[in-house]
């Protein structure tokens, strides 16, 4: 970025001084090899005249007259820089070297002070606005998923804007939020990166273990992620502008295959046959007539099948002069998203002024102002129940539409016949424009610093931040939403909710440097409080008048007209919590003989959050340039080895306010007693207290390796690591004589232990053509070493269907985090597993033997637990208890989320003026719950159709003569079917159950049905581009230095195994217990890009 | 300026910043979180205090609470009534028909929220004595502590009387050194109930002392009345049987004191003059319970408020029980048959009444046509009759809800009475007549009282049913039948079939006497009970069809669009002729779509199969404890007999 601002600002220079020459100055820029190389920027220091070679490698300058000496400085990408004094007017042949790069020289940011990464003893992955330059992301987090070695980074599902997590070396707490802490220019924040446009990042570092995170001590025992934004340079007063626009659509990527309209109608007729209780619509010619003359209607090309639309433009100015630099920057971004009425429109402004008015005074100011409006609710709630999810009434919907009706008709008869289980089927259209979601986000945040040099030893620096977000979420469900027929009375319903966050941060430090230029020491002691109010006013008005539409009724929040006294129309909540912290810490760097870098830091954080306030964290690390040893002198197959050692603790207080002590809430309706049918407002203590409520701190080990090989033709850095995480702030199972369910505690522990390896350098340099790559893998095992001295394990459910279905998850000493739970899947029972007994003289009307079946003795049954009679082609699960009955007892851990490894991989070329880059991420291993074939493959409502899996069911109807060959009478408890001969023979072909059609629960039973291997890799990105070659004409004319122009697709491919949308899901996030679950969540899309970069 | 002096200054004067930050720093540590309320703020003034009550009164209610699970899951089956007639479902069918597992879906929850309004009761019970207000006497804060207890007192009942032994915790678990307590035997629970209940009614005033606030219902509130009731009903079930932990059904030896216990606290009732038996025991349901207004009469000494049309405050009385509703009917002609439970109407019809009980009732009994109603209800109101094996729950019914009416909603805010007078008259009956070995003359009068109301307070129609027993084993059974009669659809038959010891004695008798009914056509007098009327017994004919008027009705203008909601919505008599001047078939020719089948062949297959099925003594008659809280328990907790 600096060359190609010195660049920029040197060919603007150049133009004006053109005019008036006297001397000249001729050179030649070449390789080691003498061959030319077209484009090395050559400046006139002091002057800062400058300007680029051309094609063959030559440059002309003209310095003022006279023999004054003039300080030229050559530079090319990958060669080293050199500078040459030049006295007269010389012919100059220069020869550039190529340069061996060593990311160990870039400069970093970390805690409370700059260093190089050489002499940072920690583990640590950084990007910076090199790798960010050229990449077309919507977001900065789609900027490092999987450049960084240890850093996972998941897209819960594919709606823009969606929330994305990011896990520094898999996160070690098991209830409480694993986020990492975020570091925005020095200034904590609780919105992470997602509210930064990616343009405007200038680098990303990812602390990962204890020496380089424990100086943040409070809460960054889930790693720090480190961000700086751009800033102005002195350019002597000249302005930079520069403007980044793109272009593009997103495509749906994949679709669920379900049923046709004959298959759909077949099953339910063949469902009506099951047993005598269900009725049909369907007559056996009906679904003849099915066949052949029903078209099928694809409701999830209808509903996600649009081409969305994106484009984002940004404009950025900088420059200053060497007392003051700023650097303003806008950002628009809008992008449709490929669900019918969803929207997303993003406005980032910022502003950074840096000034030094004289030697001792640093001064910084920095605003952004971020706003947010996402239109639709998408298509899952993290924390919401199944019976508002927005794909199951698009997959499940009948698969055509009767002749002479719209799209978009309603079907009472429909909604009727699927009410009974909670589906409730409406049409998806109606029900994407029934419901409205308006969410703006303004994000504010003011921070600043002021740096005095106190002495020339001793300087103090003070950092404020003041961080204001605000959130309203408008909401609006219409009629024939699911939230009205169920809750509303089929009247509308509106609600604002406003989430208002205030943060306060401030940061005082004085750093001591030593005098000593050989070995660099420097302490540092600090302090720091934070204070963050949450606020959330919740306002919901129910039974509005049919017919208001939803501008209206959410600027009329009283037009409530409730069907009587009992029923409130209005309700409001409102919650303010606060969280406070203050720290005091020390830090000390001492660099011997430039070889051994020592860090220790010590740290004590109080958090109101706790009875027992205060933590202490301290930390050490050790780094030792092996390279610079001399009897390592004759050692050359690796170059610049360090070897890294560190070890501390780190704390986490991400746990809600007030549960040490006993304290009240009015928690309205679970509190409250309906006196004479009005609910009075009663009070209930939510929480037990626990008086010893502590920090959860994690020790952290690290050992890493960095090293350069083929002289540093690449680079390879390997960090192994282990983690224990003591005092967890686990939310465990209590008696529940107690009068909860659940309490806060420090209980158990987990060990995270893991490897990284990140992988850089140069495949090929010729003079037109570079290629070179980074690559990381990452494994990462987090085990529960315990869980307190009362509890082995506990259950957890992921709640995706609703709390009486079994859970999903378990939790359970010497077992992984986010361990899924459940039967194991047998297939379906067979005519074997039956005797059967011959009715005699009874017959089908195709002449075939009925009889009844019985379930032979020793054949376990399930009935416990799918509420339907075993019959041939009901679902089975192994009795593995082998007490002859599957029952709840019969379950056990059927998978894991964790990966056994996961990464990327960047591939950058560069040939003449064309670049292109593949990046590749991928995962090996990992399960996921795939909770939408659960739902999806099962028959518990009538009229809801079912993913095309099932059409190879086992099957109890012929579907070439409509005769029932098998059902199920409740009356007397029989299965009749056809002789087992006939029977088997019939389906033969079968290579999945009947359908279950027991309450909804039973039929969601957890299985290793459900479980698929997450394993993918994914083409995630391929970008060309081309930087048309400015001229000097060009240049003059138009005042434009730079002007590359690109197209890129996104998504582009993805091999999995996994049958659902994605296998890169999470859809239940409210707890990280239950990684992995793939429901309903919006499904992701291709997208094609183009754009340009312009700089003047 | 100097520089020195300079520097100096200003790091004398961070210091002296960090310095003042680090004695402020508790203080900003603990800042106030307003949406938390502390202690001190809840118990520092009575209006505050109130709603921390509320608070414990609130899990009373909702589908947790008495709103669905423990009203109409929990009670079934029992000599009245069959629960859902489902099995295997890992859910309510299995709960009523004994056949659930411990790790059934629906016995956790409620027994969390039983669990929850104890300690919500134990924080105030702790905390308002400790007030300022309490120490001066204020009869508000009184009031509040004692019907604190009392609600402790009616959940640990509850608990006890479905699980048996549970863990009993009487301090908050904030105050408690261990939480991980094993199962207290229910003796000393119940006793140290009836220790707490002997002080709530010195703290709570009856119903006429207490200046109704606005907006509160003296019998949503606990008054001294409901108090002692209880009292009294504690005491009977402590002095009656239960499956103990050794697995037999004993009592204890010492069983009369708490009768008298009983009989005190019913004396004081009824000489307190502050409940009385309302007249028309229909009005009882029809005009309070489902038209949401006041007993005049304060029959219903407390019951448990319900509202607010979601789970956690409300029930779903009259949509998971009695008729179901809505709908209009289809054109029918005089061959066809209307469906017995058309698709079109909405309401589980969950709870079955049984044909037995139907017929326990004498035929001038007004409290059959309300315990039990044998329609379902269109949405003119009309009614169209039922077999007699879907016989509905009557006391919560759609076509009596009113102020407001039945909404789509599944909740209707109907209230669930906890205890009645006519409850205490006849527990009075019943301690006396034990304390006495025989009813003194004041215990008959008490059972008259009931029983003559029951008769529509016409003494000749209850002198017509028999005279009342005055031995003491007469008299009990005679109880044990008048208790059927009068409660029928409150969720007491189980609990007081358990304390008498009668439960599998009641479940097989009444699984014979169902078949005896629906296959003989007559009833047979059971060992536990006072027998049914004579013209329902052995020699009798009861009808094999039934007919009703409705809209339909061809050749019967007069009774279209029945809107009655009792017997005259039949055209013949249930009975023999003997016994009714309604002839046994109509006088006139009804077509076939007004034909209930009633009793004979076929219809014996629902009951059969699922009513008491999986009932087995010394096991049944308490349920698993839920596998979670076992789980939960840390060791401290053992399963029930045989689970």
């Amino acid at each position: 970025m600096k060359k190609l601002l010195l660049f920029c600002v040197s060919c603007l220079l150049c133009v004006t001084i053109l005019l008036a020459q006297t001397r000249e100055i001729k050179g030649i820029v070449t390789d080691s090899k003498g061959i030319p190389l077209e484009g090395a920027s050559v400046v006139s220091k002091g002057t800062g005249k400058g300007l680029k070679t051309n094609a063959k490698g030559e440059f002309t300058i003209h310095p003022k007259a006279g023999n004054e000496p003039v300080l030229l400085t050559i530079s090319y990408v990958g060669f080293k820089t050199q500078l040459i004094e030049v006295k007269g007017n010389e012919l100059l042949n220069i020869k550039l070297e190529i340069a061996e790069v060593s990311a160990g020289d870039e400069v970093v940011v970390i805690g409370y002070q700059t260093m190089k990464r050489k002499d940072i003893p920690g583990g640590i992955a950084s990007i910076g606005a090199k790798d960010l330059k050229d990449v077309v992301v919507a977001s900065a987090e789609e900027a490092i998923t999987g450049k960084l070695a240890g850093v996972q980074v998941t897209t819960s599902e594919g709606a823009p804007g969606s929330q994305v997590q990011i896990r520094v070396r898999g996160g070690g707490s098991i209830t409480q939020d694993n986020s990492p802490l975020y570091i925005i220019d020095g200034i904590e924040s609780d919105e992470g990166i997602s509210l930064i446009a990616p343009q405007d990042i200038e680098s990303i570092d990812v602390l990962k273990d204890a020496s380089a995170t424990s100086i943040y001590g409070a809460r960054a025992a889930n790693g720090v992620v480190v961000v700086t934004t751009k800033s102005g340079k002195n350019s002597k007063g000249k302005m930079t502008l520069s403007y980044n626009g793109s272009f593009g659509l997103n495509k749906l990527s994949k679709e669920l295959p379900v049923m046709d309209p004959y298959n759909f109608v077949l099953y339910q007729y063949e469902r009506s046959k099951y047993s005598d209780s269900t009725s049909t619509q369907y007559t056996w010619d009906s679904v003849k007539y099915y066949k052949n003359n029903v078209p099928f209607f694809d409701w999830q090309k209808k509903m996600f099948g649009r081409n969305a639309l994106q484009q984002t433009h940004n404009v950025s100015l900088s420059g200053g002069n060497a007392q003051t630099q700023y650097y303003l920057s806008v950002t628009d971004n809008t992008q449709d998203g490929i669900y019918l009425n969803s929207e997303y429109d993003r406005k980032l402004i910022t502003f950074k002024l840096d000034n030094k008015p004289n030697d001792k005074v640093k001064l910084g100011f920095n605003v952004r102002y971020n706003t947010t409006t996402v239109e639709g609710a998408g298509t899952t709630d993290p924390n919401g129940d199944q019976s508002m999810s927005k794909l199951r009434g698009i997959i499940r919907y009948k698969p055509f539409i009767q002749s002479g009706q719209s799209a978009d008709a309603f079907d009472p008869t429909l909604e009727a016949a699927t009410g009974g289980n909670g589906l409730i089927l409406i049409n998806p259209v109606l029900t994407a424009n029934q419901s409205y979601l308006h969410t703006v986000t303004d994000n504010f945040v003011l921070s600043g610093f002021l740096n005095y040099q106190l002495t020339s030893r001793i300087s103090f620096r003070t950092t404020f931040g003041y961080d204001i977000s605000d959130v309203q979420k408008n909401g609006f469900n219409d009629t024939l939403t699911g939230y009205a027929i169920r809750y509303g009375a089929k009247m509308p319903s509106a609600s604002i909710e406003r989430d208002k966050k205030v943060i306060l941060n401030n940061s005082n430090v004085f750093t001591y440097t030593g005098k000593s230029t050989a070995n660099p020491f420097t302490i540092l002691l600090g302090q720091e409080t934070y204070k963050n109010v949450y606020d959330v006013n919740v306002n919901q008005t129910s039974y509005m008048p049919i017919g208001i539409d939803p501008k209206t009724a959410l600027a009329n929040m009283n037009m409530s007209t409730p069907p009587d006294v009992y029923h409130p129309g209005f309700t409001a909540t409102s919650l303010e919590t606060p969280t406070n912290l203050v720290s005091f810490f020390t830090k000390i760097n001492y660099n011997l003989n430039r070889k051994y870098q020592f860090t220790a830091s010590y740290r004590a954080d109080g958090a109101s959050v706790f009875a027992k306030k205060w933590g202490y964290f301290s930390s050490a690390g050790l780094s030792w340039l092996l390279s610079k040893e001399k009897f390592m002198d004759n050692f050359n197959i690796l170059s610049d080895i360090k070897v890294r050692a560190s070890i501390g603790m780190v704390g986490n207080a991400k746990i809600a306010s007030g549960l040490y002590e006993v304290n009240y809430t009015s928690s309205n309706p679970a509190s409250s007693y309906a006196l004479d049918g009005v609910l009075n407002p009663g009070l209930n203590s939510a929480n037990l207290a626990n008086r010893d409520l502590q920090w959860e701190s994690t020790l952290s080990r690290n050992l890493g390796f960095d090293f350069g090989i083929f002289r540093n033709k690449f680079q390879v850095s390997v960090d192994l690591y282990a983690n224990t995480t003591n005092k967890l702030l686990v939310n465990v199972p209590i008696p529940v004589s107690s009068g909860y369910t659940t309490q806060v505690q420090n209980v158990g522990s987990t060990l995270n232990k893991g490897i990284e390896l990140q992988l850089a350098g140069t495949v090929l340099r010729t003079r037109d053509f570079t290629w070179s790559f980074t690559y990381n893998i990452s494994a990462n095992d987090n085990t529960i070493k315990s869980l307190g001295a009362n509890q082995n394990f506990y259950y957890q459910s992921s709640n995706w269907a609703g709390a009486s279905n079994l859970p999903d998850y378990i939790v359970q000493v010497g077992q992984r985090v986010g361990s899924m739970y459940g039967f194991v899947s047998d297939g379906f029972y067979s005519v074997n597993d039956f005797t059967f007994t011959k009715t005699t003289g009874s017959l089908t009307s195709d002449g075939k033997q009925l009889g009844t079946y019985t379930l032979r003795p020793g054949v376990a049954t399930n009935t416990s637990i799918t509420s339907s009679p075993v019959q041939p082609g009901s679902i089975k699960f192994k009795d593995l208890n082998g007490d002859g009955v599957v029952d709840a007892r019969d379950r056990k851990i059927l998978g894991n989320n964790q990966p056994k490894a996961f990464g990327g991989l960047t591939q950058t070329f560069k040939y003449k003026n064309w670049d292109a880059s593949i990046f590749l991420n991928y995962r090996i291993g990992g399960s996921i719950v795939n909770d939408n074939k659960l739902e999806y493959a099962s028959g518990y409502t009538p009229q809801a159709n079912m993913l095309a899996e099932m059409e190879n069911r086992w099957k109890v109807v012929n579907p070439v003569n409509g005769v029932t060959y098998q059902n199920y009478s409740p009356g007397n408890k029989t299965i009749v079917g056809v002789d087992p001969t006939t029977l088997a023979a019939f389906n033969q072909g079968a290579s999945i159950w009947l359908p279950s059609i027991g309450s909804s629960s039973s039929a969601f039973t957890p299985s290793s049905y459900a479980l698929e291997d997450g394993s993918f890799l994914r083409v995630n990105n391929i970008t060309i581009g081309y930087a048309l070659p400015v001229t000097a004409s060009i240049m003059r004319k138009t005042g434009l230095t730079r002007f590359r122009i690109y197209a890129t697709v996104n998504n582009v491919a993805i091999l999995t195994s996994y049958s659902g949308f994605d296998p890169e899901v999470n859809t239940k996030r409210a707890t990280p217990l239950t990684p992995g679950v793939d429901y309903s969540a919006y499904p992701r899309s291709r997208g094609y890009v183009c754009g340009i970069n312009l700089n003047f | 300026m100097n520089n020195k002096y300079f520097k100096g200054l200003t790091i004398l004067s961070f210091t002296f910043i960090i310095l003042s930050g680090l004695y402020s720093c508790q203080k900003f540590l603990e800042p106030e979180t307003p949406s938390l309320i502390s202690n001190t703020t809840v118990y520092n003034n009575v209006f505050t205090a109130k709603m921390a009550v509320l608070g414990v009164y609130s899990d009373l209610s909702g589908d947790q609470g008495y709103g669905i699970r423990v009203s109409c899951y929990y009670p079934y089956d029992n000599d009245e009534t069959m629960g859902p007639a489902k099995l295997g479902d890992n859910d309510r069918g299995d709960i009523a028909h004994y056949n659930a597992t411990a790790l059934n879906l629906q016995l956790y929850a409620p027994y969390v929220q039983m669990f929850e309004g104890i300690e919500r009761a134990n924080l105030c019970i702790y905390n308002i004595p400790k007030m300022t207000a309490f120490l001066s006497g204020n009869a508000e804060a009184r009031r509040l502590y004692g019907e604190s207890l009392t609600l402790r007192a009616q959940y640990y009942l509850e608990l006890i009387r479905n699980w048996g032994d549970v863990p009993a915790q009487f301090l908050p678990s904030e105050v408690s050194n261990n939480l991980f307590i094993s199962a207290t035997n229910r003796d000393t629970i119940y006793n140290h109930l009836l220790n707490d209940l002997a002080i709530a009614e010195s703290m709570v005033p009856w119903k006429s002392q207490i200046s109704v606030v606005t907006g509160d219902k003296p019998d949503e509130r606990i008054t001294q009345g409901a108090i002692r009731a209880l009292r009294a009903r504690i005491a009977l079930y402590r002095g009656g049987y239960d499956l103990r932990q050794n697995g037999s059904i004993s009592r204890d030896p010492n069983y009369k004191a708490f009768y008298q216990i009983a009989w005190n606290e019913c004396d004081t009732i009824i000489k307190s003059g502050e409940h009385t038996l309302n007249a028309d025991y229909k009005a009882l349901f029809k005009n309070y319970v489902c038209g949401h207004t006041l007993d005049p009469n304060n029959e219903i000494i407390f019951q448990v408020a319900m509202g607010g049309g979601g789970g956690a405050t409300d029930s779903k009385l009259g949509t998971y029980d009695g008729p179901k509703w809505g709908g209009y009917l289809p054109s029918v002609t005089a061959s066809t048959t209307l469906p017995v439970s058309p698709s079109y109407l909405t309401g589980s019809s969950s709870l079955l009444m049984l044909p037995t009980y139907f017929y326990l009732f004498d035929v001038n009994d007004v409290r059959r046509d309300v315990t039990i109603a044998p329609y379902n209800v269109m949405a003119d109101y009309s009614k169209v009759g039922t077999k007699i094996t879907a016989l509905n729950d009557g006391k919560f019914r759609c076509d009596w809800v009113s102020n407001p009416g039945p909404s789509s909603s599944l909740y209707w805010g109907l209230n669930w009475p906890l205890i009645r007078y006519s409850d205490v008259l006849l527990m009075f009956a019943e301690a006396d007549n034990e304390i006495n070995n025989g009813p003194s003359t004041t215990a008959i009068s008490a059972y008259e009282k009931v029983r003559l109301r029951g008769f529509g307070n016409n003494p000749a129609k209850m002198a017509a049913a028999g005279a009342t027993p005055t031995d003491y084993s007469g008299f009990f059974q005679a109880l044990v039948r008048e208790r059927s009669l009068e409660f029928g659809g409150e969720g007491i038959r189980k609990y007081d079939l358990k304390r008498w010891g009668l439960l599998g004695t009641a479940i097989f008798q009444t699984q014979k006497n169902i078949a005896s009914l629906l296959t003989n056509k007559y009833m047979s007098s059971t060992t536990y009970m006072a027998p049914p009327p004579a013209y329902t017994m052995a020699g009798a004919s009861l009808p094999t069809s039934m007919y009703f008027n409705y809209p339909g009705s061809a050749g019967n203008p007069a009774n279209q669009k029945s809107a009655v909601d009792d017997s005259t919505l039949w055209v013949n008599s249930f009975y023999s002729k003997s016994s009714s001047s309604l002839a046994n078939t109509p006088t006139i020719a009804l077509p076939l779509s007004n034909k209930s089948s009633w009793i004979g062949s076929g219809l014996t297959s629902t009951f059969g199969s699922y009513f008491g099925s999986g009932f087995k003594p010394n096991h049944s008659e308490l349920f698993p404890i839920p596998q979670a809280v076992i789980d939960a328990s840390g060791g401290a907790l053992k399963q029930n007999n045989g689970y």
